[in-house]
C-alpha cells in the first residue's frame, strides 16, 4: 500500500505537445481515486507516468513521500489493468496470472497457491488452463485484474478497464470491481471517461481537461460544488443548462435578469453575492433536475413555452424555449406530460444554481 | 436455364485458370512420369518402355545418393544459419525505426540481384589468382599462399553455402522483421509493469509469440534451398569430383549433358516425392510445435 502524490507534473511530448500541465494532487493510502475526463485530456499520460511507462518531463511523482521519478516500472510495485487488458496471448489464464510471480522467481508451490487464491477470488478456477485467446471480454478483464492483484501491489492502476464491455456487463463489472478492490484495500487509480463509473466507484475524483486538472473532490462535492464551467457541464446527465444573464442590485434586492426570465435571489444566494456590484454579466448554470416546473404562477417564477417532451418512464425531460433561441432542459416527474406549445411556470432551485465568470469560466459561488 | 447457369458459373469462371494450371503443371508432370518409365534420349523420347529399370538404377546410383545427402545438408545448414542470422538482425533492428528503413532497403539489394550475377561476383571473390578474398588474406598474413576455395573438396561446399547465406539472409531478415514488428505492443508494457527483465520478456513473450512466423520463414526458406542450382552451376559445376553435387544439378547433368532424359525423369520424380514427404513432415512438425507452445 502506498499514497501517490503528483507535484507540478508536466508531460510534454516532442518538446511541443503538452499532454499534462502542472498536475498536482494526492491520492491517500488505500483510496479509490478516479481520474475522469474526455478522451485526449491527458489522463492516460498521467497514469503511464505513474506506472513508469512514460517519462515525467517536469515535476515530481511521490510514492509514500519518496520521489520515484527515475525508478523503472518493475521497481515501483505498481500493477496495471490495461484498457486492452494486454494479456500475454501465448499463455494460459494460469500462466498469465502467474507471470508477475514467475519473473520474481517465486518458488512454484507459492506461485500455485497465490494463483489459485486469485482465481478463486475472481471466479476463474474453471478456466485456469484455457488459452487466453479463447476467452470472452469479461473473462479477459478478470484475468487482467488477477494478474494485477496476485503480487499485492502498492498501487493498482486501471485504465478504462471496462469501457470495452457491453452495457449490461459493464454495469455488473462496475459493482464487482468496486467490491473486489475494496476487499483488497489497495490504493487504486481508476482512469475513465465515463462519469457514471467515476461517480459510482470512486472515493475522490480528479477531473481533467486539455491536460489540466480542473477539480479534485468527492463525487458529491464535484456534483454540487463544481469549480468551473467545464466540471459543471461534464458531470451530470442530462447535462447542466447554461445561459447568459445579468446580476443587478435593485434597491437592496439581488436580481438575476435575462430576456427570458427575471427572479430575485433568496437570502442564501444573496449572501454569496455580497461584494459584487450590480450590472455584471454572468453565465447561469442550472441542472435539469433543479428546474422546477409548475402549471400555476408562483412567486419568483416566469413563464416558458414547451418545445419538446421526452417521456422516459420514471421521469420526463422537457425542452423549454428561451428567448435567445437556446433550450432549457427540465427534468420533471414521469407523470407530468405537458403538450408542446403549453406555457409553464418555471423556477430555479436556488440551492443548486451556479454562476460562472464569462472570462475565466470559474464558478463565482464555488466554496473552497 | 438461368438458374442452372448461375449454379455452374463459378465452375465456368474457374475453368480458364484450371486449364492453364493443367497445362503448365499437370501435363509436364505426367510427361515426366511417363518418360521416367522409358529409355529415352533428347532426340528419341519414349524410345523403349523399361518400366521401373530407371528407378532401380537410381537406388544404386551412388552419385545420386550423395547428391541427395548434399542437398539436404546444404538446405538444412544454410536455412538454419540464415533464419538465425535474419532473426538476430531483425531483433536488433526492430526498435530502430529510422535506421531499419535504410537497412531494409540495403537488405533488399542481394535479393534483387539476379542469382547468376551473385554467383559471378562470388566466383570473382573466391578466385585464387585475382580474387580479392585471397588478396586480402595474403595481405593481412592470414594465408601464406593462395587458397583455391572452389577447387578444394573440403572448402568448395562451405564456399557455396557462404554465398547462399549472403544472398538469402536478407530474405529471412525481412520476414522476421515483419513478424517482430507485427507483435502486439500492449503485452510488452504489461510485462514491464509486471517486473520482467529484458531476457524474461524475450524468453517468455517475444520468442513464443514470434515462433510460429519464424517457423514459417524456416519452412519457406528450406523448401527453396532444396532447389539450389544456380550457385552450384556457376561456382563449381558440382565439383571438384562430385563433392558439391546437389540433386537438381545432378538431374540437369544427367538430362542435358548425358542426354539420358528417361533416367533424369525418374530422378526428378524421386526428388519430388522426397520433397513432398519432407514438406508434409515439416508442416506437421510445425503444427505440433505450435500446439506445444500454446
Amino acid at each position: 500500500m502506498a499514497s501517490v502524490e503528483l507535484r507540478n507534473v508536466w508531460k510534454i511530448y516532442g518538446g511541443k505537445v503538452e499532454a499534462v500541465k502542472d498536475a498536482s494532487w494526492k491520492c491517500e493510502d488505500g483510496e479509490f481515486f478516479s481520474i475522469l475526463g474526455p478522451s485526449g485530456c491527458g489522463k492516460s499520460s498521467t497514469l503511464r507516468m505513474i506506472a513508469g511507462l512514460e517519462e515525467i518531463t517536469r515535476g515530481d511523482l511521490l510514492f509514500d513521500g519518496q520521489v520515484v521519478n527515475s525508478l523503472p516500472p518493475k521497481d515501483r510495485n505498481v500493477a496495471m489493468v490495461f484498457e486492452s487488458w494486454a494479456l500475454y496471448p501465448n499463455m494460459t489464464v494460469y500462466e498469465n496470472i502467474a507471470f508477475p510471480l514467475r519473473v520474481r522467481n517465486y518458488p512454484n508451490d507459492a506461485i500455485d497457491k497465490k494463483v489459485r487464491e486469485a482465481a478463486e477470488f475472481l471466479d476463474l478456477t474453471p478456466i485456469l488452463q484455457t488459452g487466453v485467446r479463447r476467452l470472452s471480454g469479461g473473462e479477459m478483464q478478470r484475468v487482467s485484474i488477477g494478474r494485477a492483484i496476485v503480487r499485492n501491489p502498492a498501487v493498482l492502476i486501471m485504465d478504462e478497464p471496462i469501457s470495452h464491455l457491453d452495457a449490461g456487463l459493464r454495469a455488473r463489472m462496475r459493482d464487482e470491481l468496486k467490491t473486489q478492490v475494496s476487499r483488497l484495500g489497495v490504493t487504486t487509480l481508476y482512469i475513465t471517461h465515463d462519469q457514471v463509473e467515476s461517480m459510482a466507484m470512486a472515493d475522490r475524483i480528479a477531473i481533467m481537461n486539455l491536460g489540466v486538472i480542473q477539480q479534485v473532490g468527492t463525487p458529491l462535492e464535484i456534483y454540487y460544488n463544481p469549480r468551473n464551467e467545464f466540471v459543471a457541464g461534464f458531470i451530470g446527465e442530462p447535462p447542466m443548462n447554461f445561459t447568459m444573464c445579468e446580476y443587478r442590485l435593485d434597491g437592496g434586492k439581488h436580481m438575476i435578469e435575462s430576456p427570458s426570465f427575471s427572479f430575485t435571489l433568496d437570502e442564501i444566494c444573496s449572501d454569496r453575492f455580497a461584494g459584487f456590484s450590480g450590472g455584471k454579466k454572468l453565465k447561469l448554470g442550472v441542472r435539469p433536475e433543479d428546474v422546477r416546473v409548475s402549471t400555476e404562477k408562483t412567486d419568483n417564477s416566469f413563464p416558458m413555452e414547451v418545445d419538446f417532451v421526452e417521456p422516459q418512464g420514471d421521469r420526463t425531460i422537457l425542452s423549454l424555449k428561451l428567448k435567445s433561441g437556446e433550450i432549457l432542459l427540465a427534468q420533471v416527474l414521469g407523470d407530468m406530460r405537458p403538450k408542446v406549445g403549453d406555457y409553464l411556470f418555471v423556477q430555479f432551485d436556488q440551492r443548486h444554481i451556479h454562476f460562472f465568470d464569462l472570462e475565466s469560466g470559474l464558478n463565482i459561488l464555488y466554496a473552497e | 436455364m438461368n438458374s442452372s447457369l448461375e449454379k455452374h458459373s463459378p465452375k465456368l469462371m474457374v475453368l480458364p485458370v484450371f486449364i492453364v494450371l493443367l497445362l503448365i503443371s499437370l501435363v509436364p508432370l505426367i510427361y515426366v512420369l511417363g518418360i521416367s518409365f522409358t529409355q529415352s534420349t533428347l532426340s528419341k523420347p519414349f524410345n523403349d518402355f523399361i518400366w521401373f529399370e530407371n528407378y532401380k538404377k537410381a537406388f544404386t546410383d551412388e552419385i545420386f545418393g550423395a547428391s541427395l545427402v548434399n542437398t539436404l545438408l546444404f538446405a538444412f545448414i544454410v536455412t538454419t544459419i540464415q533464419t538465425f542470422l535474419g532473426f538476430v538482425l531483425a531483433f536488433a533492428m526492430q526498435k530502430e525505426r529510422k535506421l531499419s528503413g535504410l537497412f531494409r532497403t540495403l537488405a533488399l539489394l542481394p535479393l534483387f540481384t539476379p542469382p547468376v550475377a551473385v554467383a559471378m561476383i562470388w566466383r570473382l571473390i573466391y578466385d585464387p589468382n585475382s580474387g580479392f578474398l585471397n588478396y586480402y588474406m595474403r595481405q593481412f598474413g592470414i594465408f601464406e599462399k593462395s587458397v583455391a576455395f572452389l577447387g578444394d573438396p573440403k572448402l568448395a561446399f562451405p564456399a557455396i553455402m557462404f554465398a547462399d547465406i549472403w544472398q538469402w539472409t536478407p530474405f529471412c531478415f525481412l520476414l522476421c522483421l515483419a513478424a517482430l514488428q507485427s507483435l502486439p505492443r500492449d503485452p510488452y508494457e504489461a510485462a514491464a509493469v509486471d517486473g520482467a527483465s529484458a531476457w524474461q520478456v524475450f524468453r517468455r513473450l517475444t520468442l513464443p509469440m514470434v515462433a510460429p512466423q519464424v517457423l514459417v520463414v524456416f519452412l519457406f526458406r528450406f523448401l527453396i534451398a532444396l532447389k539450389v542450382f544456380d550457385l552450384v552451376y556457376m561456382l563449381t559445376f558440382g565439383g571438384p569430383g562430385n563433392s558439391t553435387q546437389v540433386a537438381s544439378f545432378y538431374i540437369y547433368r544427367v538430362g542435358f549433358k548425358q542426354f539420358n532424359i528417361g533416367y533424369a525423369g525418374a530422378l526428378s520424380i524421386l526428388v519430388l516425392i522426397l520433397i513432398s514427404v519432407l514438406a508434409t513432415g515439416l508442416t506437421k512438425g510445425r503444427d505440433f510445435l505450435l500446439r506445444k507452445l500454446e
